[in-house]
């Protein structure tokens, strides 16, 4: 298979503003082009859009706005992995040959409609993701004897990792009691330990080899890609204290990239809620079953910025379209050694994971330098 | 096939596959399976808690009935435990949504 690397990158900052999705679509690949002075319009041959907003045509319309003719314009919405998702497609059109270069570029609202899922009726009136995530922190904690204490670490570093992201929605540090004492949300969650749907934008290159080569001297390669569905409806899983989709694109993408977990540099991963940190820790195959808060903490005392550089989906702000982007964004700076103060020691390969509707669905990405 | 109209009625029915027998859940037009059409039929009246979570004084459970067909509701009293017994005292819709409500069958030790 052809090579396909990432080539640029823009991004628009994580906010509660009341934008057009079309505004934070081309905010974010004006950022792109200014990110990367070798790139003309006519290099790019495909436009793709993550979201998960109403409107339609959104790719055309970025298109003409932005002032490109592509040969690829369309859509791609799968909820809250709709990102990574549309880079995987962006990588097909490059490895085929089909593009040598496409822009991905996902916008979001802070009203998105992408939070509720109304087609899986079996949840009944508890279709808010709260009522997931309750459901997987009462069995996880108990199936692990895992404390809310414990729990609170994932807020408590990625609410602190967070301050080190110019782009993040919000820049508080909270103590693990302001975390404890937040609203509780339900009798397992904590308003602290959610991710907020928020408003942003992020847009990324992938391209060829040859046209990186002319675009970058700091390639950074796509080494392994590993997706799996294994439903649509929540009720459809039996399992709520590991996430199957998660861990089954997770082997798929490291054997792609012949890559072992303790390999692994730098970390993305698709914190919505705290427990879906150490889950997908485990998913991942960093740590044991029931054993992925020993990274968390590990992290913690160590202030090592390996786990959710930026923040996570709890500290950073999750603007959904986008959230995927913006994660492999930040494997791609740290990859490239500028990710300022949030830089981990002399990375090499880095991974991101992406998930959408209570693990339903799940994208594993592998980077490298 | 208009699983709403029965709901609506608060009478909770799912799929059956006509040509391979198989429970179908949510019910559509066709089998999972086989792509058999599917029919509608009364559905099962208990379930057993595969796992619950509280919100305020309100316990919300998944419960499995026949065949792996899982859905979430609103335990209307009692604590619940995990693989309880609980029958299905009320569906409906409202706002769009299904509920569904259980209660706890209290012949159903562990
Ligand atoms: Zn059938």
């Amino acid at each position: 298979m052809n090579k396909v690397g990432i080539a640029a990158f823009g991004l628009v900052k994580f906010s509660l503003e009341d934008k057009p999705v079309e505004s934070l679509l081309l905010h974010s690949v004006k950022s792109l082009f200014e990110n990367c002075p070798n790139l003309t319009k006519k290099d790019i041959d495909g436009v793709l859009v993550s979201t998960n907003h109403n409107s339609k045509y959104l790719s055309p319309i970025l298109s003409e706005i932005s002032g490109i003719e592509p040969k690829i314009a369309h859509s791609v919405e799968n909820l809250c992995n709709s990102g990574s998702n549309a880079i995987v497609s962006a990588y097909s059109y490059v490895a085929s040959g089909l593009a040598e270069s496409v822009l991905v570029s996902g916008a979001e609202r802070y009203d998105s409609p992408g939070k509720i899922l109304e087609w899986d009726k079996s949840r009944g009136e508890y279709s808010h993701p709260i009522y997931w995530a309750s459901i997987f922190t009462k069995s996880y904690k108990q199936k692990y004897a895992v404390k809310d204490e414990d729990l609170a670490l994932v807020s408590f570093k990625n609410h602190r990792q967070s301050r080190e992201n110019p782009n993040a929605l919000q820049s508080e540090d909270y103590t693990i009691e302001d975390i404890l004492n937040s609203k509780k949300v339900t009798e397992e969650l904590r308003l602290l330990e959610c991710s907020r749907s928020c408003t942003g934008g992020a847009a990324i290159l992938i391209s060829s080899e040859k046209k990186i080569r002319e675009l970058t001297d700091c390639p950074i390669w796509i080494t392994g890609i590993g997706q799996k569905t294994t439903s649509a409806g929540f009720t459809k899983n039996t399992l709520f204290s590991s996430m199957e989709s998660s861990t089954i694109a997770a082997r798929n993408a490291l054997t792609m990239a012949n890559c072992q977990p303790k390999e692994l540099d730098v970390i993305e991963l698709h914190d919505a809620f705290s427990v879906c940190e150490p889950m997908a820790l485990e998913s991942i195959g960093l740590a044991s079953e029931g054993k992925g808060m020993t990274i968390v903490k590990e992290g913690i005392s160590s202030n090592n910025f390996k786990i959710n550089p930026r923040g996570g989906l709890i500290g950073a702000g999750h603007p959904l379209g986008a959230t995927g982007i913006a994660q492999t964004i930040e494997i791609m700076q740290q990859l490239q050694h500028n990710a300022d103060s949030r830089q981990v020691d002399s990375p090499k390969k880095g991974l991101i994971h992406n998930m959408a509707a209570a693990s339903t669905s799940s994208t594993v990405l592998v980077l490298e330098n | 096939m208009n699983i709403d109209k029965e709901l609506q009625k608060g009478h909770f029915v799912i799929g059956k596959c006509t040509k391979c027998g198989k429970k179908v859940w949510p019910p559509m037009d066709f089998c999972d399976e086989c792509f058999g059409e599917v029919i509608m039929e009364d559905g099962p009246q208990t379930g057993r808690i595969t796992e619950f979570a509280k919100k305020e004084n309100e316990y919300f459970c998944i419960i499995e009935m026949t065949e792996e067909i899982r859905i979430m509701g609103k335990l209307l009293s009692g604590t619940p435990k995990n693989n309880q017994l609980v029958k299905i005292t009320q569906c409906g819709i409202v706002e769009n949504n299904y509920f569904f409500e259980f209660s706890l069958l209290e012949s159903a030790n562990m």
